[in-house]
């Protein structure tokens, strides 16, 4: 089990000095800025793996550290980053005064993957929980499972249990040296095998061979015969055919003379038909000259009521646009109508809006009143010290000055000190020279008394003054000192102030913050604070002592409602200026004008068109409605039609009479050679008959003849084909005759016995006298078996062969037995690696499968409390997809299909149930801290809270004793958790205790 | 800060924590939120309410008073008018602002100081105690932060009371302090701690899954020697009454009718009623129980029905959850199961022996890699 204990960050990506404590057990909090939430995280993730691809060091010395409890033991570990790349890394196992540092990126990481036994992507996929819809794939869970349960111990036992390519070559060459003795074995029987059916087949050959030739000689005798019968019968059938060729010849001239006799005849009838009907073909040709002008007078009347008709339509569509342009006249000026109206409502609705607005703002500072009074009036405060501050700061400035004039003077009297003394000792020596010249002078030189005396009254003179002035100038001194101390005073009591006045700067950040956060006024100024803070406080005492407030709620849908209305008639007084626009840009009244125009002159060309119609039809006497016109010309149209086309045939029968008038005379000069050839050839037939045979007689004549003729035809080319094959037949039989011998021959010399090429039968037996007692039932079957075994035996030798090279062992030095034992117990060691390997894998199965029903076991306890009682159980499918008990439907929900809020919540209770239900119990190195990011992308903040308070009365709960959530300031409410740290512009903020800690609140619901 | 009032010998304090008026747990949905939040304001209420009947002198709030740092109106409106009735009585009401960013955060106490009803002491920044004189006792009442390391009092006539929010602060104030309040535990007690007195009043506001704690708060009585009695006083009708089911109440019936007849007497009457499920339950008996309908008829009379599950296996299938999710037991599960149905190649000689392999190495590498 693996829990943070403690987490220091310095000078890496956004943050400066962070430092965060972890309780074993319990809900932390960590407010951090969005963008520097994943920096907390990656901080986390470098000192357990390495730096970071992204993630740079802002200075050289930049460090993060962290303290685990990995299976009860504190492990730190400490990684010195540099900001061109690269690390310095240290890892201390805490075991009292043996614990030794490991040094160096590579040991360190040797020691934690020893020690933590997870990479990175698993560390992450089991601590950051993803919002879910489904579980994974069995093949992700899986392989979870076993990195949780140690993938080099699970890999290690799986190679210890798999058959591994040494074990497949042992078990190979025992059962090889098992092999090689059962074919040594299986070779010699069939070498047995072999000769016995050998022996059996040559004999069985040459009785064969001997019933063969016996059969040869007999069927050569009666093939000879038969040959002979069959010449005899082709000569009759060739000498028929002859007389059979005149009687069909006879046939054919009697039947070319009677169709020649008959194409005459019908010539001769059509040119007699066509001679009539070309005479009357003239009389129709006036006739349709006539009908064709009446059909000009008739396409004139019918142009004349089309005309007419089309005028009217053009005036009914005159009349339609008329209409139609007078609508739109119609809606111009009640579109104006209502865009005076609309704008008016418009007006009311803006009104309404504004107001709607106004007491919005009212009701949402007065929701958040409490906060603003707070922040106000500390706010008020913090600017009031910052003014005293500038005033500082121009107090200093001329402190400073004045601080710089005195130690001048300072320096000043110090000089004329000095200056002083260096004339009180020419002073004193002034005088002591005066006293000794006046003691010379009283001595014995009289004007060096007077010298001597001037001069020790000068002296005198001089250091007198001296010394008053020195003191004068001390008492000046004291005072500078004075004044010096009380400007170091004052200058110490500014830098205190400037220093409160940096963390109010940071409070005042804070502040204004949370004011533009809550959409608050920022003031300026201490006044304008003070005076929004006392208007709070005056607003907050109404409040609070009045009945009640409008709910913010309500506004809210007030507000909405009358800015819809507003943008509804905002929509409207636009569509409407729009609708005037176009009707104006379209000139519907100046169109309706034209139509009118356009609609008169339209039925006067109508008018115009019928008079001139009925003209027309009164003078081909018929009336003048446009369908009787129409339909007298179709008729006069048909007719017209029908006669040209008669008309049009003349030529065609002047020419079908020429052909008619030839054909008659080709059959007229054809007939008198027939007859003469017909009298031929009964002078050369006796048979045939002198006169002309009916027609009836011809046909059957010439059919039987030829039916005879190909008779004999079939006949005479069988017989001729029965003499061929006979003869072919005669020379294999004697062919035969001889193979036979020749093969019992060699049949007998197969066995070893001694005989001439063509052996008589007596002979051959003589030589084998018992040869009917030794019967071969099945040759073909005895053959295959021995072909069988000859193949048999090759593959033997072979196997043995090969066997030989493997084995390393002689064919005659093997032992059954000894290799079969080997053999066994080789095998058994297999079946008992691979029982190994399966129960393995089904335990693997069995966990990963039971992910699933435990997964659905933890959601069910949470997803009631976490959807707000809306859903009470959970099914996750065989698919891994997450359903959800609609109760009042009673049936399935996918979780897609859900609302999308109590989705959210879902699905991050999906990916936390499936953390705590991927963890064996055995798991060695399973982290037992949840680390939930409201900053990303994936998980909102609502969502961690309210499961957060769902899993607090679940299983889950006892599987992850320390929850670790991000969360921008404000995010989550700090009622929730346990501890609570700040992190603010990158440097952690000292955190005093929960007074309230979210196990009072959990305790509730 | 100094109240003055009255001569008597002894006063009379009313000490409460966890009041957390405003709490809205998110596993409530908004019907039952009125409820309970409503619940939770008569509690405070009733605390103010045996304040004023036992003629208190002072009332103590040991933090918890609002469950969000930044309370609603409704909810700031609500403490107000309840502490006004005790400040028109002439009780001294002292809060403990718990508060983590006094810039930011506790606006709510700080407006009820504002508005002059309560004194806030706070465990950092200025106001860390508050000195007041009731009867001519006069008491220093300050956040266990304020108090952890003062000298004992000489003055006989001057009791320190702590405010105290974490166990680990007792240690450094019971030479400090004359009476310690710590309120954050939801159980009631009282014992000596050193020279000190300790009272936990206990929470004053409702709790649905709490079991062991009863609602309510502490009273104590005081005069120059310390604390001469002390007494919690239970709020009847707070805590929620507890109601069991096993799937063999339901089984031939109709679950929901069951319930809803056995509640009946409850809904519209108890605020809070815990519903428990123990035992195994069909998935199809899970469903019929309807227990969405059930809380939804609840929630609209007037009653927050919290289901405890802790106790419930809902069965849905052969692949039912196991109770225990080890590799080693479910190697021994795919032993007997091989067992159950051997085949050519493994006999139970063969497999007992796979499974001490697959054991043992799994156990003795476990060993190695942690070395």
């Amino acid at each position: 089990m693996i829990l943070l204990e403690r987490l220091v960050i310095r000078e890496l990506g956004a943050l400066h000095r962070v430092e965060l404590e972890f309780q074993p057990q319990g809900h932390h909090l960590i407010t951090v800025a969005d963008s520097q939430a994943q920096v907390v995280r990656e901080a986390l993730m470098t000192c357990l793996f390495g730096p970071a691809d992204g993630l740079r060091a802002r200075s050289d010395g930049a460090m993060v550290e962290c303290v685990l409890a990995a299976g009860g033991r504190p492990v730190t570990v400490r990684r010195t980053l540099r900001a061109t790349g690269g690390d310095e890394s240290e890892l201390i196992v805490n075991r009292g005064p043996r614990s030794t540092p490991i040094r160096g990126g590579a040991q360190v990481g040797a020691a934690l993957d020893a020690m933590v036994g997870l990479d990175q992507e698993t560390l992450e996929a089991l601590v950051l929980p993803r919002p879910r819809a489904e579980l994974p794939p069995a093949a992700e869970v899986r392989a979870l499972l076993r990195r949780l349960l140690g993938e080099r111990r699970i890999q290690e036992m799986e190679a210890e249990f798999a058959d591994s390519p040494a074990h497949r070559e042992e078990e190979t060459a025992a059962r090889a040296r098992v092999e090689l003795a059962e074919a040594v074995m299986r070779a010699a029987a069939t070498k047995d095998e072999i000769d016995r059916l050998e022996r059996s087949l040559q004999r069985w050959r040459v009785r064969q061979a001997l019933q063969a030739l016996a059969a040869a000689s007999e069927r050569a005798a009666e093939v000879d015969a038969t040959e002979r019968s069959y010449r005899v019968l082709r000569g009759q059938f060739l000498d028929e055919r002859d007389r059979l060729a005149a009687y069909r010849e006879f046939a054919v001239l009697w039947a070319d003379h009677a169709h020649h006799a008959s194409e005459a005849a019908r010539a001769r009838e059509r040119v007699e038909s066509l001679d009539a009907r070309l005479g009357e073909l003239a009389s129709l040709a006036q006739r349709a000259r006539l009908d064709a002008e009446r059909l000009a007078a008739l396409d004139r009347a019918c142009e004349a009521v089309a005309t007419g008709l089309t005028a009217s339509q053009a005036a009914d569509r005159a009349r339609a646009k008329r209409d139609q342009h007078q609508q739109a006249a119609h809606e111009f000026r009640r579109a104006r109508s209502d865009l005076v109206e609309a704008q008016v409502v418009q007006s009311k609705a803006r009104a309404a809006a504004e107001r709607a607005r106004t007491l919005r703002k009212r009701a949402h500072e007065d929701e958040h009143l409490p906060v603003a009074h707070r922040l106000w009036g500390r706010l008020g405060d913090i600017l009031d010290a910052a003014s005293d501050h500038d005033h500082d700061e121009v107090d200093a400035s001329a402190r400073s000055l004045e601080t710089t004039r005195i130690k001048q003077q300072l320096r000043s009297l110090a000089i004329e000190a000095q200056r002083r003394k260096s004339r009180l000792v020419v002073s004193a020596i002034g005088v002591a020279l005066g006293i000794v010249l006046a003691t010379i002078g009283f001595t014995g030189a009289a004007p060096l008394a007077v010298l001597g005396m001037a001069t020790v009254v000068a002296g005198t003179a001089a250091g007198a003054w001296s010394l008053w002035s020195q003191r004068t100038d001390q008492a000046r001194e004291e005072e500078l000192l004075d004044q010096l101390a009380e400007l170091d005073h004052d200058l110490q009591t500014s830098e205190q102030r400037a220093a409160r006045l940096a963390v109010n700067r940071r409070q005042q950040s804070k502040i204004e913050h949370e004011l533009e956060r809550r959409g608050l006024e920022i003031p300026a100024t201490a006044e304008r604070a003070r005076t929004l803070r006392d208007s709070a406080t005056a607003r907050l005492r109404r409040l609070a002592d009045g009945d009640g407030a409008v709910s913010t709620d309500d506004l809210e849908a007030e507000c909405a409602r009358t800015e819809r209305q507003l943008a509804h008639a905002d929509r409207e007084v636009q569509r409407l200026q729009a609708r005037m626009r176009e009707l104006e840009d379209s000139g519907a009244e100046d169109l309706a004008a034209a139509a009118e125009a356009e609609l008169r002159n339209q039925i006067e060309a109508s008018g115009r068109a019928h008079g001139h119609a009925s003209e027309l039809a009164g003078s081909l006497g018929l009336s003048d409605d446009q369908r009787t016109l129409t339909e007298a010309r179709s008729a006069l149209q048909r007719d017209l039609n029908a006669l040209q086309d008669r008309v049009d045939r003349q030529s065609d029968l002047e020419a079908s009479h020429q052909r008619e008038q030839w054909k008659l005379h080709a059959a007229e000069s054809a007939l008198p050679g027939i007859r003469q050839a017909i009298e031929a050839l009964v002078e050369t037939e006796p048979g045939l008959p002198r006169g002309q045979p009916a027609a009836a007689a011809i046909g059957r004549l010439e059919g039987l003849a030829a039916l005879a003729d190909v008779i004999a035809a079939v006949g005479e080319s069988r017989a001729a084909d029965q003499v061929n094959r006979t003869s072919a037949t005669a020379r294999a039989a004697h062919d035969g005759v001889a193979r036979s011998a020749a093969e019992l021959a060699g049949a007998v010399r197969a066995t070893g016995a001694h005989v001439d090429a063509a052996p008589t039968v007596s002979e051959v037996r003589a030589i084998f006298p018992d040869l009917d007692d030794d019967r071969l039932e099945d040759a073909g079957g005895a053959r295959r078996r021995m072909q069988r075994a000859r193949a048999e035996r090759r593959e033997f030798d072979a196997q043995i062969r090969e066997l030989e090279l493997r084995t390393g062992a002689v064919r005659n030095e093997v032992d059954l037995e000894a290799s079969r034992a080997a053999l066994d117990d080789i095998v058994d060691r297999r079946r008992v690696r691979a029982a190994a390997a399966r129960l393995m894998g089904q335990a693997l199965d069995a966990l990963a499968s039971g992910v699933r029903p435990t997964a659905e076991a933890a959601l069910r306890q949470v997803v009631g409390p976490i959807t707000g009682g809306r859903y009470w159980d959970v099914r996750i499918a065989s698919d891994q997809t997450v359903n959800l008990w609609d109760e009042d439907g009673q049936a399935w929900a996918p979780l897609r299909d859900v609302a999308a809020d109590a989705r959210g919540r879902v699905m991050l209770a999906v990916g936390i149930a499936f953390l705590s239900a991927v963890r064996p119990h055995d798991a060695p190195h399973a982290p037992a801290f949840l680390w939930l990011d409201a900053a990303g992308e994936d998980v909102d903040a609502g969502a961690i809270a309210a499961v957060l308070d769902g899993l607090a009365q679940a299983d889950v709960q006892r599987h992850f004793p320390q929850v670790i959530a991000t969360a921008a300031p404000g995010g989550l409410t700090h009622a929730g958790f346990d501890h609570v740290a700040n992190i603010v512009e990158g440097t952690s903020e000292p955190s005093p205790a929960q007074a309230a800690p979210a196990h009072w609140l959990r305790a509730v619901g | 800060m100094r109240f003055l009032r009255g001569s008597a010998e002894s006063i009379r304090a009313v000490l409460t924590a966890g009041s957390r008026i405003g709490d809205a747990p998110s596993s409530l949905n908004p019907e039952q939120l009125v409820i309970f939040q409503a619940h939770t304001r008569r509690s405070f209420a009733a605390v103010v309410d045996q304040a004023l009947a036992d003629d208190a002198d002072l009332l103590l709030i040991a933090g918890g008073l609002f469950a969000r740092s930044e309370p609603g109106l409704e909810d700031i409106r609500f403490a107000s008018q309840c502490l006004r009735r005790a400040r028109d009585a002439g009780i001294v009401v002292i809060a403990l602002d718990e508060a983590n960013e006094p810039a930011t955060d506790g606006a709510g106490i700080a407006f009820l100081e504002e508005l002059g009803l309560l004194a806030a002491v706070r465990p950092a920044g200025p106001m860390r105690t508050r000195t007041v004189q009731i009867a001519g006792l006069t008491l220093e009442i300050g956040a266990a932060s304020a108090l952890d390391h003062v000298e004992p009092a000489a003055d006989r006539g001057l009791l320190r009371i702590a405010l105290a929010v974490d166990t680990d602060e007792l240690e450094t104030l019971e030479t400090a302090a004359d009476v310690i309040v710590l309120g954050n535990r939801p159980d009631p007690g009282q014992r000596r701690l050193g020279d000190a007195f300790l009272v936990c009043p206990g929470w004053t506001a409702p709790s649905v899954t709490e079991r062991r704690a009863e609602a309510g708060f502490a009273i104590i009585d005081l005069d120059h020697e310390g604390v001469i009695g002390a007494e919690f006083r239970e709020l009847a009708g707070v805590a929620p009454v507890v109601v069991s089911f096993s799937a063999a109440d339901l089984v031939d019936r109709d679950p929901a009718a069951a319930i809803r007849e056995r509640l009946a007497t409850l809904i519209g009457e108890a605020p809070l009623v815990t519903l428990e499920l123990v035992g195994e339950f069909s998935r199809e008996l899970w469903h019929r129980c309807r227990i969405g309908d059930l809380s939804r008829r609840a929630s609209a009379a007037g009653t927050l029905v919290h289901v405890d599950l802790a106790q419930l296996r809902v069965l849905a299938g052969p692949a039912d959850a196991q109770p225990t999710r080890s590799f080693v037991v479910e190697v021994r599960r795919a032993a007997d199961q091989m067992n159950a149905a051997p085949d050519a190649d493994s006999d139970s000689e063969t497999i007992a022996r796979a499974r001490r392999a697959v054991v043992d190495g799994f156990r003795r590498r476990a060993g190695s890699h942690a070395a």
